[in-house]
């Protein structure tokens, strides 16, 4: 600006001239500002002011100030300037341009307060031509003046370097000596010499100066539309960025996957290239595709929509994209894909369709039509609530089991349905709903009255019926309650009367549990029918089964198919009737063995060590009755009280709790009951006669106790229940039980796990008694008979019955093939000590003690006259 | 596969169910056994309403606990009982009218 000004004044009235080479030479204001085009490193001491108008760059502001490079001391020391001639020659140089400069330098500060541009352009007016005179004039006279002292005089001239910056740097490279990289390098650099070298004087290389030619540009108007912006909201919330992560692994798998097939695709096209390649890529493919589709078939949830996909769409592209699956699920080699490679166009997409059935499952089109396996567990789930709300009330009485009072238990629950219905009752009175619940809550009150009068009567409540289409025309030969899991049960299905021995069909296992009465949880289907099945105590997933041929079979329940983990049917020594009852037998220390009693009267112990191994721990031979010798003494002519050589049939068997697994009883259909160990093969030690007809079932109390309490207690053909003492060998102390309505067999009988003088029978006729020695030997505690619609009393008969050790309840099996859970309610449960149990059950029978009290009248005595009844 | 269709039918056919129905997570049918006329929109209506609302029970479970998950929910109103049991993407909504039960 100044610069310019300067000029303007010496060579040009006005206008302007750009003409910084001229002013070096002059050392003006320094030349050396680079780009930044300010003058900040001069100082004119000469001048007034500074030169720069932009305080901004004052000189003291700045962060760094730049060397000066040539420092020149100005006229300011104008009367010292002499004085410092002493400064090197590059001053005195400029000292020689004193004169001008001085002159320069005035003008420049005269001018110096109009820098700009813009002012010079005014100042070439007219105007500004006189004052330019006028200047000129002074300015001669100012030179006139100091022209001598200002050539001495010396002018500080400070010029410093900018910044500088770079606008092209290529960074040098290094090779190591010795290296291939070297001789390279080398070689090129060599080959650049020379080409410096020949370029010079060489006719292939012309200096030529170029012209760029800015073509004139036309601006143009373009029309854009810009991004359609939406905006949306995400939420992630923790878990959603849990299952993200996982996900996320999952297509790293996919990934992989990817990956290979897409190595495959490269090799096996650079196979193919080769035209002598032998892979004969069409027949292969013909055969991979009959492969895709037989693992289609296989492979179920995928195959379906693979077999989807080639219904749907007959494109090669899918064909590709199943053999890419196939590929990918069996891993088959290169040359398998190779029919993929060469049919598919689309290869991307067959590849991401492999890996989306692959890789996520659960993402295979589910939509079209068919349901993925993972909804297994969903489906269960609800059937489940299903039956839990249909059952709810059922379960509530099963699971609840108060210690003493029912009365809380059914206030509990009136409350609650008291609160349903008074919810409901003010808006909807007429639901159906609403007055079912209130008829439950005339029922529980009416109950609760009926308790209030007699709290020791036992009642019955029908909880559950376990019956399905299969089980139709079946009958309940065993339930087994499991003891690890009580809401599981087992029912075995098979024909249960002794003399149905012809039409025997298959047989039937059902796991049931409470959760579902509708359905069973397991089906295990069985050759023959089935007689006889327990659980094992020690591992109860394992359960032991009989059938009517004679094998037994044992079964895991956690196996998902139906194979027996062991079974007798090849066996040689195996039953060669029916199986009438198995018992797992726990031995301290030899672990627990199995036991059966079939009808070729040999008691059979089994083991699992290796394999299914048996020995026979006693043939049941017949014995007769010393007391009764005229039935059985005619037979085959034999001595009355002599063995005989026949076998007789063991019906039933039964092992103590606390002899170690030693004893047992037997109980035989020539209406015996031995008492056997498993040491002697050859002896009974004792035997019990009294039964006139073919005991059923034999069952110790569960309290048993070889010297205080050893009580057992029968059931038979012969309408009776028989209650014994083992101590007295001639089984003179016997209790017999039997109502007179009772004209049918009974069953099956069972002690109560929980106390020790109750326990209940079921009859032919459909009846099921419950017992409590200790409050009434003579009648029964409740006779039951399941009710029908009109009231009247089901005669079917009933096969089983068991009690539940966890629960109030007693379940009964019937031959129509359904099996009734009930509620007991009103059997005293005291929670009392074993000891005290075995008294209980001690005195309940003691009453009925003959020899002590034969005399009496009192409730035992009835006994005597029915005892000589039955006898 | 069999084995789920069996099941289904036989929660079909349980007493008291009204309707059944299997949706995705966007209240896409699968199955429904609700008949969907013209005029009936309640299937859709079902799907889409208890969809959101499995949802978010679902988000509240694990919110709570990431490490948890919804097994299922059941609503039960005056006059029905909504049963939802979800899958991983799927929901499985039963309608039972809960007739009282056998004595």
């Amino acid at each position: 600006m100044s610069t310019s000004k300067q000029t303007g004044t010496n060579s040009n009235k006005g206008g302007l001239a750009v003409g910084p080479t001229a002013k070096g030479l002059q050392g003006g204001p320094s030349k050396r500002t680079g780009g930044m085009g300010f003058s900040i490193s001069t100082k004119q001491r000469g001048t007034r002011g500074n030169t720069t108008s932009n305080p901004k760059y004052h000189e003291e502001d700045l962060k760094y100030k730049p060397k000066p490079l040539i420092v020149i001391h100005s006229s300011k020391d104008n009367k010292d300037a002499k004085g410092d001639k002493s400064i090197d020659n590059s001053n005195q140089l400029i000292n020689q341009d004193q004169s001008k400069t001085n002159q320069q330098n005035k003008d420049q500060t005269s001018q110096s307060m109009q820098s700009q541009l813009t002012s010079s352009f005014q100042e070439t007016s007219d105007d500004e031509e006189a004052k330019k005179k006028l200047q000129e004039k002074q300015d001669k006279k100012n030179k006139k003046a100091l022209t001598e002292k200002e050539i001495d005089a010396l002018v500080d001239i400070q010029i410093g370097e900018t910044e500088t910056f770079d606008l092209l740097f290529i960074p040098s490279s290094s090779v190591q000596n010795d290296t291939d990289e070297q001789t390279i390098v080398t070689a090129e650099n060599k080959k650049y010499e020379e080409l410096k070298a020949n370029k010079v004087g060489s006719d292939s290389y012309n200096e030529r100066g170029s012209q760029t030619l800015n073509l004139t540009q036309k601006t143009r108007d373009i029309f854009y539309r810009g991004f359609i912006q939406e905006n949306k909201d995400i939420q992630a919330t923790n878990w959603d960025i849990d299952d993200a992560s996982k996900a996320k692994k999952m297509t790293e798998a996919r990934q992989q996957q990817l990956d290979y097939t897409s190595s495959i695709k490269t090799i096996m096209e650079d196979n193919l290239k080769n035209p002598y390649c032998l892979i004969d890529a069409e027949a292969i493919a013909q055969s991979h595709i009959s492969i895709a589709t037989t693992n289609a078939g296989n492979q179920k949830a995928q195959g379906q929509t693979a077999s989807n996909s080639t219904n749907s769409q007959k494109n090669k592209m899918q064909t590709s994209s199943q053999l890419k699956q196939s590929t990918n699920k069996s891993q088959t080699s290169e040359q398998n894909s190779a029919p993929s490679l060469s049919q598919t166009n689309a290869q991307t997409d067959g590849t991401s369709n492999a890996g989306d059935f692959n890789a996520v499952p659960t993402n295979v089109q589910y939509v079209d039509s068919d349901l993925p396996e993972t909804m297994m567990k969903a489906v269960k789930i609800i059937e489940r609530l299903l039956t839990q709300s249909k059952y709810h009330e059922q379960h509530v009485l099963y699971k609840n089991y108060p210690p003493v009072n029912l009365h809380d238990k059914n206030r509990k629950t009136q409350q609650e349905e008291e609160d349903e219905a008074n919810a409901k009752k003010p808006l909807f009175p007429a639901m159906k709903k609403d007055k079912k619940q209130e008829d439950e809550l005339k029922d529980e009150d009416q109950d609760l009255e009926k308790e209030k009068e007699d709290e020791n009567a036992v009642r019955l409540k029908h909880l559950f019926k376990f019956e399905f289409d299969m089980t139709e025309g079946r009958q309940v030969s065993c339930i087994d309650v499991n003891e690890a899991n009580p809401d599981l049960i087992a029912v075995a299905y098979g024909e249960f009367d002794i003399d149905c021995t012809k039409n025997l069909k298959e047989g039937l296992l059902c796991f049931w549990t409470l959760k579902n009465p509708n359905f069973p949880e397991k089906i295990i289907k069985t050759e023959h029918s089935i007689t006889t099945c327990q659980f094992s105590k020690k591992s109860p997933h394992l359960i032991a089964i009989g059938d009517s041929h004679g094998n037994i079979a044992i079964y895991n329940v956690k196996n998902p198919d139906d194979k027996p983990i062991a079974e007798s049917k090849d066996l040689e020594g195996k039953h060669t009737d029916i199986v009438w009852e198995i018992k797992w037998v726990e031995r301290d220390g030899k672990g627990e063995a199995l036991v059966s009693t079939s009808g070729d009267g040999r008691v059979i112990e089994w083991s699992m060590k290796k394999g299914l191994e048996y020995t026979e721990i006693m043939q049941l031979k017949r014995e007769t009755n010393p007391n009764q010798k005229d039935v059985f003494g005619g037979v085959e002519g034999d001595k009355k009280g002599g063995m005989t050589f026949i076998n007789t049939g063991g019906l039933s068997i039964d092992f103590p709790q606390g002899e170690n697994g030693m004893n047992y009883f037997a109980a035989t259909e020539d209406c015996t009951i031995h008492r056997c160990s498993v040491s002697y093969s050859e002896q009974y030690l004792a035997t019990y006669y009294g039964h006139t007809g073919p005991i059923y079932r034999i069952r110790c109390n569960p309290y048993w106790d070889p010297v205080e309490c050893p009580i057992f207690i029968t059931c038979s053909y012969d309408w009776t229940v028989r209650v014994w003492n083992a101590k007295d060998d001639n089984g003179q102390k016997l209790i017999c039980h039997q109502i007179s309505s009772l004209k049918e067999q009974v069953n099956d009988v069972v002690w109560s796990p929980n106390t020790s003088s109750v326990f209940a029978s079921v009859a032919n006729d459909g009846r099921v008694e419950i017992w409590d020695l200790f409050k009434d030997n003579l009648q029964p505690q409740l006779t039951y008979f399941d009710k029908n619609s009109d009231g009247e009393d089901i005669n079917t008969p009933k096969t089983v019955v068991r009690f539940s050790h966890s629960a109030p309840v007693v379940l009964t099996g019937n031959i129509k093939g359904s099996v009734d859970v009930y509620r007991v309610n009103g059997l005293e449960h005291v929670q009392v000590s074993e000891k005290d149990q075995i008294q209980r059950l001690l005195s309940a029978i003691q009453k009925d003690d003959y020899s002590d009290n034969k005399g009496k009248k009192s409730e035992g005595e009835g006994e005597e006259g029915q005892e000589g009844e039955t006898h | 596969m069999a084995e789920v269709e069996e099941r289904i039918a036989r929660i079909k056919n349980h007493k008291g169910v009204k309707g059944l129905l299997i949706v995705d997570e966007n209240g896409k049918f699968l199955r429904s056994t609700m008949s969907s006329s013209g005029n009936d929109t309640a299937p859709k209506q079902y799907a889409q309403k208890v969809t959101e609302l499995a949802k978010k029970a679902r988000s509240v479970v694990r919110d709570i606990d990431p490490l948890n998950d919804l097994t299922f929910f059941r609503v039960r109103s005056k006059r029905q009982e909504i049963m939802v049991a979800p899958d991983k993407n799927l929901f499985l909504i039963v309608i039972q009218q809960p007739q009282e039960d056998n004595e």
